[in-house]
């Protein structure tokens, strides 16, 4: 069941004829996002390449992490998946993660026009500084955006209530484009692209 | 919301339930006809509150949720009244009030400050209301240049914006016809003609001695400027990005015959408001987070909040040994939510807004400063939101107040060429003292510099996270060479900007 403020927020949403898709991740381990590729469904799934996005150290910016998700070419389960690979971390040695361990996905929704809703567990919302706060909020965005085309925007909740920040500064009462100047430019150009 | 920020509002919570009730007496209202009107009221934060279903009940009307926003409204005769609760901000039929307080919603009731009850009343009402006996208010609020009008709902439509500052006078032109206007200066007025389209305003009274005030002219395809005493000249220049054409009319040195629009606010309003120095640089310092939020903690427990208090101080203290004004979103370990701190510079007609904070990041080594302002992107995305729902909403009663009152929140979306450069010139300065290169001027919709009517940015001094730099923070003569060096920026940040209208252009 979901908290009263993401009902709400569905509500509206279908209320107001926007809603696209809005069904739950299928649940995943709570507390511990799988870090290997999601476990094999009847479909007989192939793993695609997959860019994630996470602070490079050297730079301060969000720079590109090779990984491999199964994808079913279903959007809603898709960005589910990607979510739940980004949020186990890199894989590449000299990328940050930027969420703290143990964050996990409590749900995501698809709204039409691009709007995707991303529910997370309540760890996304400890630390302090705006370098962690953007890095977190953007390194998702900018990577749903990045592999998903029709993304245009990410909306974030915290335990499936609407909150105005994660640490304190950038706005989360509305969705967040992707913000092309926070990430290496080799990927900039293609965050850039959205209309 | 972070466990400090979560406390911290439970804590304002309880205090205002406290303070409400141990309640105050009733307040005698005087409307117009010689009524006079009994209300409950409850203090807090140094001014009484009154609940506007009592209000309502008392002088008539309908409360109710605005569908489009949510905002509370109460409509009266005809009249449309519509709150924030976010924000200090009030619309009377789509004109724009500022007070103090926004309102606040609580134990089932919108509670409205005292001063709406003489600032937007009298709107309401068609004459002078007044409180407890204390005399009249002339019933002339005071409009904030509005930060967006709705878009042009025609093809060719150019909006238009006043910023009126003590010793200058701002009027932009936003449309794709605005670059080709004729500006042109016939005897005391100034014309403004477009070669196509119209100009959405209507009569607007200025206030300013420098310009008084301006009509449509030409059947709507311009503007009449009407100029007072104290104009002396002024220039133009074509921005792209929007596009926009941006007059600034110039007063004589320093004499301003009339300060910025009259503030009619009550003697207990005006009085709380840090008078403006007219001429005067004024720029409004927000040190970051304070009370039970610490922000950032660095080794040996040194904390954001209290670091960026000592560095607001001294850049205030370096600000006024240049001659300019600085006023503190707080002066104390207090916690101030984010949107109020944006209201105080709003309130005070900042030509400035600074946030200061120190960095952390999950890189040790994450060293410098970085400059933030305003995101382009967002703030386009969420204006167009806005107007497509705006549009959609056809047919709903009174959309445009609502729009307006809405893209307030996004007003920093106007100055985000000027916040860019200002952005650029701290972060020069800082980069040149902690001989950083890598890091520097970035974009992100922070909360704090959305509503913000003036350029505005978010300087990270430093990492508190990085063991040497936090060292470096303890030390107060360091703390004092990044004030002065801050300081700097912003005054050589006003030489440069002052004499000509437009800024760098957009990067
Ligand atoms: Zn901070």
């Amino acid at each position: 069941m979901l908290p009263s403020p993401a009902r709400r927020l569905l509500r509206n949403a279908a209320a107001a004829g926007l809603l696209f898709a809005a069904l739950g991740c299928s649940p995943g381990k709570p507390g511990s996002a799988p870090p290997g590729p999601a476990p094999p469904s009847s479909a007989a799934p192939e793993g695609r390449p997959v860019t994630l996005l996470y602070l490079d150290p050297a730079s301060g910016l969000l720079a590109p992490c090779p990984a491999t998700a199964v994808l079913m070419g279903n959007a809603q389960g898709d960005l589910c998946e990607v979510t739940r690979r980004y949020l186990a971390g890199p894989a590449c040695g000299d990328r940050m993660p930027v969420f703290p361990e143990g964050t996990a996905l409590r749900g995501l929704y698809v709204l039409e026009g691009g709007i995707v809703v991303v529910d997370l567990s309540g760890q996304a919302a400890s630390g302090a500084g705006s370098a962690t706060e953007t890095a977190r909020v953007y390194g998702l965005v900018d990577t749903l955006c990045l592999n998903f085309p029709e993304v245009r925007a990410v909306r974030l909740l915290v335990e499936g209530r609407e909150v105005e920040t994660l640490l304190g500064n950038v706005d989360l009462a509305r969705p967040l484009p992707p913000e092309a100047g926070l990430a290496a430019p080799e990927v900039q150009a293609a965050l850039g692209r959205k209309p | 919301m972070t466990r400090p920020a979560r406390f911290a509002t439970r804590l304002l919570a309880a205090g205002l339930l406290v303070a409400l009730a141990l309640g105050a007496p009733a307040l005698e209202l005087s409307v117009p006809g010689g009524r006079k009107v009994h209300l409950e009221s409850t203090s807090s934060e140094g001014t009484r509150w009154v609940c506007l279903d009592a209000l309502a009940k008392a002088l008539g009307g309908q409360t109710g949720r605005d569908p489009l926003s949510r905002y509370p409204v109460w409509t009266l005769g005809g009249h449309r009244v519509l709150f924030s609760t976010a924000t200090p901000m009030t619309s009377v039929d789509g004109k724009l009030l500022t007070t103090k307080h926004p309102a606040r919603e609580k134990d089932g009731c919108l509670w409205v400050p005292e001063e709406f009850l003489t600032l937007g009343l009298p709107l309401v009402l068609g004459g002078p209301v007044s409180v407890d006996g204390a005399e009249a208010v002339k019933a002339v609020p005071e409009a904030l240049p509005k930060a967006a009008e709705p878009a042009p709902a025609a093809e060719g439509g150019t909006n238009l914006e006043v910023a009126v500052a003590a010793d200058s006078v701002r009027i932009t032109l936003q449309g794709t016809a605005s670059a080709s206007a004729q500006v042109r200066r016939e005897g005391d007025a100034l014309l403004v003609t477009l070669p196509r389209g119209r100009i959405e305003t209507g009569v607007r009274d200025l206030g300013s001695g420098i310009a008084r005030s301006l009509a449509p002219e030409a059947e709507g395809r311009g503007i009449k400027v009407s100029l007072g005493a104290g104009f002396q000249s002024f220039e133009t220049a074509a921005l792209r990005n929007p596009e926009r054409l941006v007059i600034l009319l110039k007063g004589q040195g320093q004499v301003v015959p009339q300060p910025p629009p009259a503030s009619p606010a009550p003697e207990s309003a005006a009085a709380s408001r840090p008078a403006r120095s007219p001429g005067r640089f004024l720029v409004v310092l927000d040190p970051g987070h304070g009370g039970t939020d610490a922000g950032a903690v660095g080794p040996g427990n040194l904390q954001e909040k209290e670091v960026a208090l000592a560095l607001a101080a001294k850049v205030g203290e370096a600000l006024e040994k240049g001659g300019a004004q600085a006023v503190l979103t707080r002066s104390g370990d207090s916690f101030v939510p984010l949107t109020q701190r944006t209201a105080i510079a709003n309130y005070n007609r900042a030509d400035l807004f600074v946030s200061i904070h120190l960095n952390a990041s999950p890189a040790a080594a994450a060293k410098g400063a970085e400059t933030y302002y305003m995101s382009k992107e967002a703030s386009d995305l969420w204006s167009r939101q806005l107007a497509d729902k705006e549009n959609s909403a056809a047919g709903g009663d009174g959309g445009g107040d609502t729009l307006s009152l809405v893209l307030w929140n996004l007003a920093q979306n106007q100055y985000i060429v000027e916040s860019s450069a200002l952005a650029e010139a701290v972060q020069g300065k800082l980069n040149q003292l902690l001989g950083t290169k890598e890091r520097g001027v970035r974009q992100a919709p922070f909360v704090v510099l959305e509503g913000a009517q003036m350029p505005a940015v978010l300087v990270e001094v430093a990492f508190l996270s990085n063991p040497a730099e936090a060292n470096q923070l303890k030390d107060p003569a360091f703390l004092g060479e990044v004030a002065d060096l801050l300081a700097q920026s912003l005054l050589e940040f006003r030489e440069k900007h002052a004499s000509q209208p437009g800024p760098a252009p957009a990067p």
